[in-house]
C-alpha cells in the first residue's frame, strides 16, 4: 500500500503538507447512480407483480429471469466497486518539496507525476456553479516551466486554502533553498 | 434424418454452467479491483470499510440467487419445441387477458 510516512524518493526534511482526494460528490454519485439502477427494475416489478410472479413461477422462464436479475445487479455492484476504486486512488499529496499527482484512469491505467516547488510558476483556483459554490470544492491548476505544463487538482474540497498553502509552500521553499545556496557559499562548498 | 432444431433438448443446468462462467468472470475483475487497492490505495477505516462491504454485499447477493434458484428442477430439461409452444400461447403470461 502506499505509505504517506514513505514516499517515493523521499528527502531526509520532506514531509507530507496535505493529502487531497476529489470532494465527497464523486462517490456520492456512485452510490445515487446503483440505488438508482437497481430501484427502477424492482419498482417495475413490484407495480407488475401480478404477471412477474406468473413468469418466476415458470420451470424455464423463472430460473432464467431470476439468473439475469442476479447477473443485472451483481455487474451494477462490481462497477459501483470499480468507480469507488477510480476514485480512492485519484490523489494529489503535498509536500514541503513537491507535490504528487496520482491518477487512476480505469483499472490498468495510472498515471503519476512530480512537480518540485521551485518549477511552480502560478496557481489558480476555479469555484463554479451553485452547488460548488455551497459545498466550497473545485479545481485548483498550477502552472509550470516543465513539460508537463499544468497541474490540475479536479474536484477537490476547499480548493482556496488549498491554493493557499501551495504558493506558501512555494515561498517557504524559494526562501529555505536561497538559504542554503547562500549558506554553501560562505562556507566555500558552492561557488556561481 | 436432417437436423432439426425443434428436437434439440436443452437441460437446465447448462443455464447454471453460463451462470457460473459469468461469477467466474465477476470474481476475476473484484480480484483486479482488490489487487489495485491493496497496492496503490493508501491504508485508511474507510478503504476496509469499503471493501468489506463489497465482500459482503457478494456473498450476500450471491447467497440470495442460490436461495431463489435452489427450489426449481434442475434435472428437467426443455426441448425447443416445446418452448416456442409455451412462448406463442401467452396467455399464461398476462393473467386476466
Amino acid at each position: 500500500m502506499y505509505d504517506l510516512k514513505q514516499l517515493p524518493n523521499q528527502k531526509p526534511d520532506e514531509h507530507v503538507v496535505m493529502f487531497l482526494r476529489r470532494q465527497w460528490f464523486a462517490w456520492a454519485a456512485i452510490i445515487v447512480a446503483f440505488a438508482f439502477m437497481i430501484a427502477v427494475p424492482t419498482g417495475f416489478a413490484i407495480f407488475f407483480w401480478d404477471r412477474v410472479g406468473v413468469w418466476l413461477q415458470h420451470p424455464i422462464f423463472g430460473p432464467v429471469i431470476t439468473m439475469f436479475a442476479s447477473m443485472y445487479v451483481l455487474c451494477l455492484w462490481l462497477f459501483s466497486f470499480l468507480e469507488f476504486t477510480d476514485y480512492y486512488l485519484d490523489t494529489w499529496v503535498i509536500t514541503n518539496d513537491r507535490i504528487i499527482n496520482i491518477e487512476q484512469k480505469g483499472l490498468f491505467n495510472r498515471v503519476a507525476s512530480e512537480l518540485h516547488l521551485a518549477a511552480v510558476q502560478d496557481v489558480t483556483s476555479e469555484v463554479y456553479g451553485m452547488v460548488g459554490t455551497f459545498f466550497d470544492f473545485g479545481d485548483v491548476y498550477v502552472q509550470t516551466a516543465a513539460e508537463h505544463e499544468r497541474f490540475e487538482f479536479k474536484s477537490i474540497d476547499h480548493p482556496e486554502k488549498v491554493k493557499e498553502i501551495i504558493n506558501k509552500m512555494v515561498e517557504e521553499y524559494k526562501e529555505t533553498h536561497a538559504k542554503n545556496i547562500v549558506a554553501a557559499m560562505a562556507d566555500g562548498t558552492k561557488t556561481i | 434424418m436432417p437436423f432439426d432444431i425443434t428436437n434439440l433438448v436443452i437441460p437446465m443446468w447448462t443455464f447454471l454452467g453460463a451462470y457460473g462462467l459469468f461469477l467466474a468472470v465477476f470474481s476475476l475483475y473484484s480480484l483486479f479491483n482488490l489487487y489495485h487497492l491493496v497496492r496503490f490505495g493508501t491504508a485508511s477505516t474507510g478503504l476496509y470499510a469499503v471493501t468489506a462491504l463489497f465482500a459482503g454485499g457478494t456473498v450476500l447477493l450471491v447467497g440470495a440467487t442460490v436461495f431463489l434458484l435452489a427450489p426449481y428442477d434442475w434435472s428437467a430439461s426443455i426441448s425447443v419445441s416445446d418452448l416456442l409452444r409455451q412462448t406463442a400461447s401467452t396467455k399464461q403470461f398476462f393473467p386476466g387477458k
